[in-house]
Parts: structure tokens; C-alpha cells; sequence
């Protein structure tokens, strides 16, 4: 069963080890605003900034250029930091790319590996709890999207999603209702029939 | 938010979207999002309203007070108007002192309001080197583009249902009951982006970061009042004459927002 906490309030009274929690030795207790999990132990934040994870995909904005390292907008409080020597093609400001991260590092950086640039299509940015919903489980719902709207798409765990080809105005406005509407049920049905409603996707 | 004002990605879409004549929240060149103004918000203040064009958000209060007349007109009020893009309005915005934006924003509104003569500031003079003092401050609370006609919609909505304090015996009355501050005519205002070779109004935050130039066209029923041409870009003459047209089209709509909440 779900239910929404609130920061500070007592999820169990065993100190156990729970992302978005602390604990002391007479329960843990809730850091964030978020929905509780309690068969799977687990709480899931309802808004938050992106907190970097080694091996977590991300996409971002070249910032900058320097000698040897390309720093990376992520949408977070992080720089992202990308080594030219593992770089094939040649990176400006303004590039988009996508990467793996490698490392955290001291002073609010994240090494990155193999990034890769993005060419055309279409970025926008979501609330980057919402990516997993996004995603679905398995990657369905994201899936079911690219399916729908023969749209490729490429989602950044930092809530920066690259879009290219195909509907992309559908492939948004399903992104979008996604994200106000993350928190209910039955979307995967209604985002089903938002994308067999719209005549313009017939594919011929 | 991550800021996609350096992604050349972006730039292109919003390039090659607007060329082809749809733009990114599917609505047509010459419409505008969204508009609802409501009025009172501030209840300290003489008028105040709040005015939201899709995302934008703009609160503006009027407030008068007790000042002494500029050198150059000692038989007519003030009117002081300032703008403030607050830090939670965008993450482009700073604190501190004000930006050349937020100046350029008090003063576009400013010279609408003073150039169609909402105000008779004659009848803002009190006795000898007393006059009322009108201030007239915005406050951007978010920003998605677009803030010169929330910001002038929201001035001008504030004044026609602001209150006029009385004053007696060197006394400022704010309570009891009070007449409505005198309004003479309402302007509104029509801000056009020209982005690559096409030009749309009420340009949304992404569209603002692209733009090439900038045009704030303020009416009223009868004529053209104040323009203001903002960025680099350049608009031909035969341009700035058919966004004239569009621009007293557009207005009709805009007047009767603040007509409906002037009626209430």
C-alpha cells in the first residue's frame, strides 16, 4: 500500500536504510515529500532535482569549452565534466549531448563517459521525478510513445528528454500529460488512446 | 530549469517551427495565449491586479501618497512607475539592482500610461508644493515571455479600479468611503517577436531566447501611443504597418478584459 509522507514523519520504527530517509535508533523518517511504498520499503519523491548516480544516462548542454574537458549543463546543481580524448566528433557550445555518469567528484562534479552527440529533433526539460514514470516499467510507456508516433526518443534520467522525427508534437503532449499526471492511475490506457485518437498519426 | 538559451537545438526547432507558421504550443502567428487579470489581490494597496498570459505572471499595486511637484511642472502630480523581476520569477533573474530589462519593462509601461492620458495629472495637484504621488510597481512573479503587455494590461486594469484616498487638513484619509480613482481613456499593448523571417505576438519565453528583434506597439481606440523596439533586429516599414493593423484588431479583445472587471 501507498501513502504520501511528509518530511519528518515515521515510516517504521526500526532504523532501516531507505533512499529520501533517515534514521535513528527508534524509527526512520522521511526527508522529502513523496509516496511511501511499505511492501517494497521504498519512497519515492513527488518533486526534487535530479541527484547524480554512477551509471545513470543524462543529456545535456555543452556550457563550455576548454583544453582538454567539455563542461556539461545537466539541469541540476551538478557540472557535468566530459574528457575530449574520448570524444570522436568535435563538441561547440550549444551541442546537445548524451552520456553515461562515471564518477561524482568533489566540489558539485560528475565525470561523464561516453558521450555522444545529439544532432536536430527537439530538447525539453520535465520535473526529473518524473522519469521513471515516463519511462514505464520495462521502458513500456516510453515504448508505447515512440510506437505511436514513430518518434525517437531519448530521456535523460536528469529530466532532459531529446526528441526527433516522426509526431513530435504528439510525442509531447504525451510527455507532458504524463508528467501532470504521473501520480494517477490508468495512464498508460488514457496516453494509449491519446495516441490512436490523433488522425494526423495514421501512418499510410 | 535547464536553461536552453545556448542550445543551438533548441534554436533550430524554434527557427524551423516558426518558418513553417506553427509555433510550439500550437497556437496561430497572431494569437495569444491564455489572458485572465483578477483585481483587489493586494488589499493595503489603493488598485491592484494580477494579470497571467499563459505561464507569465504579473502583479502590479498602485498606491498614492503625498509628494512635492517636479521643478519643470509645479501644478501637476507624479506618476512613478518601476518594475521588479523577482528572482522566483525565472532563473535568469538576479537579485539586486535593477537590470537594464526591468528598467526598459517600468518605463515601456510608463510612457503607454502617460502618453494616452489615463491619468490627468493636473488633477493629481493638492495645495502649494503638494501633489499626489502615483505609484505605479509591477512585480514579474513568473516569467514565460511576453512580460510588456501583462505588464501594461495589469497597470492599467490596477488604475481603473484603484480607490482615491481623500485629503483633508494635511491628512491622508485611506479608510472609509472612498470614490474610484479618475481613469480617462485605457491603452493596451501588443508586443510582436520577428524570429528568422516570420513575426508572431505575445512571444513565449522559448521564443523570446531567439528572437532578432522586438516590437511593443500601445494603443488605445483611436491611435497608435507609445512603440518601443527592442534587440538588434530590424522591421521594415511595411512590417511595423501591418503589426499596426493587427495591433487595433488585437486590442478589442484586450479592452474588454479590463472592461469586464471595471463593470464588477
Amino acid at each position: 500500500m501507498q501513502r504520501i509522507v511528509v518530511p519528518g514523519e515515521k515510516l517504521v520504527n526500526t532504523p532501516i536504510r531507505i533512499e529520501n530517509t533517515i534514521s535513528d535508533k527508534n524509527g526512520t523518517y522521511a526527508c522529502v515529500l513523496g509516496y511511501f511504498d511499505e511492501e517494497h520499503k521504498t519512497v519515492i519523491p513527488l518533486e526534487g532535482l535530479w541527484q547524480p548516480r554512477h551509471g545513470d544516462s543524462v543529456i545535456g548542454i555543452v556550457e563550455e569549452e576548454k583544453a582538454n574537458i567539455y563542461v556539461i549543463n545537466l539541469n541540476s546543481p551538478y557540472k557535468g565534466l566530459a574528457l575530449t580524448k574520448f570524444i570522436d566528433t568535435d563538441l561547440s557550445v550549444g551541442d546537445i549531448v548524451s552520456a553515461t555518469v562515471k564518477e561524482l567528484e568533489k566540489g558539485g562534479t560528475v565525470m561523464l563517459l561516453k558521450p555522444m552527440k545529439l544532432n536536430g529533433g527537439k530538447l525539453m526539460a520535465v520535473s526529473s521525478s518524473k522519469i521513471p514514470r515516463i519511462i514505464g516499467k520495462g521502458n513500456s510507456m516510453l515504448k508505447q510513445i515512440m510506437d505511436g508516433t514513430k518518434t525517437t526518443i531519448s530521456v535523460g534520467l536528469n529530466g532532459v528528454i531529446w526528441l526527433k522525427g516522426g509526431n513530435i508534437d504528439l510525442a509531447t503532449d504525451a510527455i507532458l500529460k504524463i508528467q501532470d499526471e504521473a501520480h494517477t492511475h490508468g495512464l498508460t490506457e488514457r496516453i494509449k488512446t491519446m495516441l490512436g485518437a490523433d488522425p494526423s498519426n495514421q501512418v499510410k | 530549469m535547464i536553461s536552453m538559451q545556448i542550445s543551438t537545438v533548441t534554436e533550430n526547432y524554434i527557427h524551423d517551427l516558426i518558418a513553417s507558421g506553427r509555433r510550439e504550443d500550437g497556437r496561430d502567428t497572431n494569437d495569444y495565449r491564455q489572458i485572465s487579470i483578477s483585481h483587489g489581490t493586494i488589499p493595503n494597496a489603493e488598485g491592484s491586479a494580477e494579470v497571467t498570459i499563459g505561464s507569465t505572471k504579473v502583479l502590479v499595486g498602485v498606491k498614492l501618497g503625498i509628494g512635492s511637484p517636479m521643478p519643470d511642472k509645479p501644478n501637476e502630480g507624479n506618476i512613478i512607475t518601476s518594475a521588479e523581476l523577482l528572482p522566483i520569477a525565472s532563473e535568469s533573474f538576479e537579485m539586486g539592482p535593477p537590470s537594464p530589462e526591468a528598467i526598459e519593462l517600468a518605463r515601456v509601461t510608463d510612457r503607454g500610461i502617460r502618453a494616452s492620458g489615463i491619468i490627468d495629472t493636473k488633477a493629481l495637484f493638492l495645495e502649494e508644493e503638494k501633489v499626489w504621488d502615483l505609484f505605479i510597481d509591477a512585480y514579474i512573479l513568473n516569467y514565460d515571455g511576453n512580460m510588456f503587455d501583462a505588464c501594461t494590461l495589469a497597470a492599467v486594469a490596477a488604475l481603473s479600479t484603484a480607490r482615491m484616498p481623500k485629503y483633508e487638513d494635511g491628512k491622508v484619509i485611506r479608510e472609509g468611503n472612498l470614490g474610484r480613482l479618475k481613469t480617462n481613456n485605457m491603452i493596451t499593448s501588443c508586443t510582436f517577436a520577428k524570429i528568422g523571417e516570420s513575426i508572431v505576438l505575445d512571444p513565449d519565453g522559448n521564443e523570446e531566447l531567439f528572437m532578432a528583434s522586438r516590437l511593443t506597439i500601445s494603443n488605445d481606440k483611436d491611435a497608435v501611443r507609445a512603440m518601443q523596439k527592442g534587440l538588434s533586429g530590424s522591421f521594415s516599414p511595411k512590417d511595423i504597418e501591418n503589426l499596426i493593423d493587427i495591433t487595433f484588431s488585437k486590442s478589442t479583445e484586450l479592452r474588454k478584459h479590463i472592461e469586464n472587471i471595471k463593470g464588477e
